[in-house]
């Protein structure tokens, strides 16, 4: 039996803009969706597969959302947009399916129920590891401030975590000059003092300019190494239990570890 | 396929939900940027960055492997505060920070703020409630800060505890004299003092960084608890009104101090806590002589009224402000007082339902102090009790359980292999097993290995279909608990039998909980019901007693 596989870009906007076209071909050449598929990458050609490739196109993006956000929810909708920012190179086909399940029933918000749905219960399981690798960010993430007064926070997330940062640190600092750069994405966001907070790709960090801190830096990080140190009682030391919460993957960028 | 020279925008504010797209190629958005920003951010050289693997945490575990994987999930000790009838009644000054500063000159001392922070960090860190949990606040978009409604841990020290709060002392200057405290006024330690200014560029630099959530502050009594508060006052106001801090702030209330200056911070505090210290009055008397339990609990029932009467106006009035939004903690210390764990359980019930408080922490009593009134604790603080009461207070909480339930004055101790909850399914086998796709909602929450989200869940679930194991392994119930308790359409997932000594041995085997040498005790073999009967308490005596 042929099955078309859709390949798209590896973002938001191409993954949709991939279940917009495999939506569309499923309807149109009777193959229904059990037929087609949507990946972010070629992994190894199958038999008895058509490869196409689908190129992002906002508009198509734009229409899938509104219809998510309309007939799913918003909780569903961000619960997508998680999983799509995930690692995991099933994630497409999981969003994918996890729609038409959504759209084919009378209530689609209620489509994270449906637990018994192997594609719904792996939306939620890559869910529920971005979210919590975003949290981690929010927790562990470090500002470093440069000579020009800008924080500079430099972070190596496994999944593609960066943009969901956005909200939370623009409005937490809005009088900062910020820059979160994503080391693995080699892209950044930025935010500009009392001004919106943007994305950009395929940048590089200057080591040299990013490395200019600014007088007060190293005493500050001096500061906090001690306080972290002082804080903790000796007679209840529990090295184990410090790994278990913060695992040493974070550590490399948290001064008071350095 | 590749995308390049295209960024997107996304519109501030407003959830992630709530973002737009818009393609911009990226040499407009250069444009955009002024010459200078351009070099600052974006250049040439990458930074190369290499990844130590990750120890992937195991979800399933943390949901209800340990009943306390929540964001508060901190446990540690405690200095407190809490003083007699107020002896010298100073004058107030007008609401105004200015006097508290002048107050604050003549303890301020000398030493730089390194050493200060030492030192009064090193005063502060037997408090417990490093938590910054219990409010929802955005930005104003004119200051610095906002809060999350479950908190964020920034780091963990050596001790696994949470570092959420930039958690010090005013001061650790004091005139009275807790038996238990390091910073009694008979204790020889360095003393000094921080200045409001220190306090808030501490706050704002540390805060900046992300390093912290905001400002634990508490204090040694200097003059009297009146005097105290209105030094803290200072600083809060300063960091609040000058530094514009909008993040969380939590302060401590001294008992005896002035109920309208308790009321001028409250409504800079998003969360206050008066400390207990010790479960009973008794216990009190004996180790805190200038406390008492009467000066406690007054404050306690401000704060409580203040709190109900803030949400009150706020309801009405939008703009009201908020009085102590983050509601009321309080913490005791265990093992330093003969109490029993129930009635540590039965007080904290009490405190939960005539204060309304939000939390209560336990601290196991660390022996600073040599004092022939406080207990030798040859094994260290005692940490296992400690955890089982936070286990028990989530049962408390949110799980719909009573202290009676939990432990009786034949049984007054916690179970030093078993949690709480797991106990009390092993002494109601009777009502065990529950059919998963149709028990309530408040049953399928006492089921061992079931927690909060994973009885929502199922809830949800079983409503668009019938539920088998193997969807309650995804939706993250721990099966290897769960098993003896539950069944699916009427049948068990494997052939056990529902018998005390059994499901103990199994539970602890796969807990690998099981004692070394378990037939050992008492010197003669014993049953695993058997075993399930030592508390904490007379397990920590005999092993005392082995030890000798
Ligand atoms: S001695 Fe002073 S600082 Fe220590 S607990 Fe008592 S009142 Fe608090």
């Amino acid at each position: 039996m042929e099955i078309v596989v859709f390949l798209c870009e590896n973002s938001i906007e191409g993954i949709l803009t991939g279940v917009y076209d495999a939506w569309a071909e499923a309807l149109s050449s009777g193959l229904g969706h059990a037929r087609c598929r949507l990946q972010t990458e070629l992994l190894q050609p199958e038999l008895f597969c058509t490869y196409r490739e689908t190129a992002p196109d906002m508009e198509k993006a734009g229409k899938v959302i509104r219809t998510l956000r309309k007939r799913l929810g918003e909780e569903v909708y961000e619960c997508l947009c998680y999983a799509m920012a995930s690692r995991e190179p099933d994630k497409a086909e999981a969003v994918y399916k996890t729609i038409v399940a959504g759209l084919s029933m009378k209530q689609g918000y209620r489509v994270l129920d449906k637990v018994t749905d192997p594609y719904v219960a792996r939306c939620f399981d890559l869910k529920r590891n971005v979210g919590s690798e975003i949290h981690r960010e929010l927790e562990f993430l470090r500002f470093q401030e440069l000579r020009s007064g800008v924080l500079l926070a430099k972070i190596h997330p496994k999944n593609d975590v960066l943009m969901y940062l956005g909200p939370h640190f623009s409005d937490r600092l809005p009088l900062e000059n910020f820059l979160i750069y994503d080391m693995s994405r080699r892209k950044a966001l930025f935010h500009e003092k009392e001004k919106d907070w943007y994305m950009m790709e395929a940048l590089e960090l200057d080591a040299g300019k990013a490395g200019r801190i600014s007088t007060e830096e190293e005493y500050y990080q001096d500061l906090f190494r001690m306080f972290c140190h002082t804080i903790a009682i000796e007679s209840r030391e529990n090295r184990a239990l410090q790994r278990q919460f913060l695992p040493l993957y974070f550590r490399d960028v948290m001064p008071e570890f350095a | 396929m590749r995308r390049k020279n295209i960024c997107l925008i996304f519109i501030k504010n407003v959830d992630i939900i709530e973002h737009l797209f818009y393609y911009i190629s990226m040499e407009r958005e250069r444009e955009e940027l002024s010459e200078e920003k351009k070099t600052e951010y974006r250049t040439a050289g990458s930074t190369g960055e290499d990844a130590e693997e990750n120890v992937e945490s195991n979800i399933e575990e943390s949901i209800e492997g340990n009943i306390e994987g929540d964001a508060e999930e901190t446990a540690e000790r405690n200095t407190g505060y809490g003083c007699r009838e107020i002896e010298e009644r100073k004058e107030l000054p007008a609401a105004g920070p200015r006097s508290g500063e002048a107050l604050v000159k003549e303890e301020g001392g000398e030493l730089p703020v390194m050493e200060k922070l030492r030192i009064l960090t090193d005063a502060a860190k037997y408090d417990v409630a490093c938590t910054s949990s219990g409010v929802e606040r955005k930005g104003s978009g004119k200051g610095m800060g906002n809060t999350k409604l479950a908190g964020i841990c920034h780091s963990f020290s050596a001790d696994g505890r949470c570092i959420s709060l930039l958690k010090i002392l005013f001061t650790n200057y004091c005139i009275y004299d807790c038996k238990y405290c390091v910073n009694r006024i008979s204790n020889d330690v360095e003393r000094t003092a921080f200045t409001p200014e220190e306090i808030c560029s501490l706050t704002m630099n540390f805060y900046k960084r992300n390093y912290i959530e905001g400002l634990f502050l508490s204090s040694g009594i200097i003059k009297n608890p009146s005097y105290t508060m209105e030094l803290i006052y200072t600083a809060i106001w300063k960091l609040r009104n000058i530094y514009r801090f909008e993040g969380y702030i939590h302060v401590k209330a001294i008992p005896g101090a002035d109920a309208e200056i308790i009321y001028r911070l409250g409504l800079l505090a998003d969360r206050m806590s008066v400390n207990l210290e010790l479960p009973t009055a008794e216990g009190l008397r004996n180790l805190a002589p200038n406390k008492n339990r009467t000066t406690i609990l007054k404050p306690m029932r401000q704060i409580q009224n203040g709190i109900v009467s803030s949400k009150e106006e706020v309801a009405l009035y939008r703009h009201a402000p908020q009085f102590v939004p983050a509601g009321q903690s309080t913490q005791m210390i265990i093992g330093a007082t003969p109490e029993s764990d129930y009635q540590i359980v039965s007080v904290a019930e009490s405190l939960y339902q005539k204060f309304a408080l939000k939390r209560v922490f336990y601290s196991a009593f660390v022996r600073v102090n040599e004092d022939k009134t406080l207990p030798a604790l040859p094994g260290g603080p005692p940490l296992l009790r400690e955890h089982r009461l936070y286990q028990a207070d989530f049962l408390l909480r949110y799980y719909g359980f009573e202290a009676k339930e939990l432990l009786s004055e034949e049984r007054p101790n916690f179970n030093v292999l078993l949690d709480p909850k797991c106990d009390w399914a092993l002494r109601h086998l009777e009502l065990f097993p529950v059919e998963v796709n149709k028990a309530p909602y408040e049953v399928l929450l006492r089921v061992p290995g079931i927690g909060v989200k994973s009885a929502q869940r199922i809830v949800r679930g079983r409503r668009l279909s019938n539920l088998q194991f193997d969807d309650l392994k995804k939706i993250g119930v721990v099966l290897k608990r769960a098993l003896y308790f539950i069944c699916c359409n009427g049948k068990m997932m494997y052939r056990t039998k529902i018998e005390e000594d059994y499901i103990t041995r199994n539970l602890l085997d796969t807990d690998n909980k099981r004692p070394p040498q378990p037939d050992i005790i008492n010197g003669r073999e014993v049953t695993y019901k058997q075993l399930s009967l030592f508390d904490d308490v007379t397990w920590t005596r005999k092993k005392l007693a082995d030890i000798r």
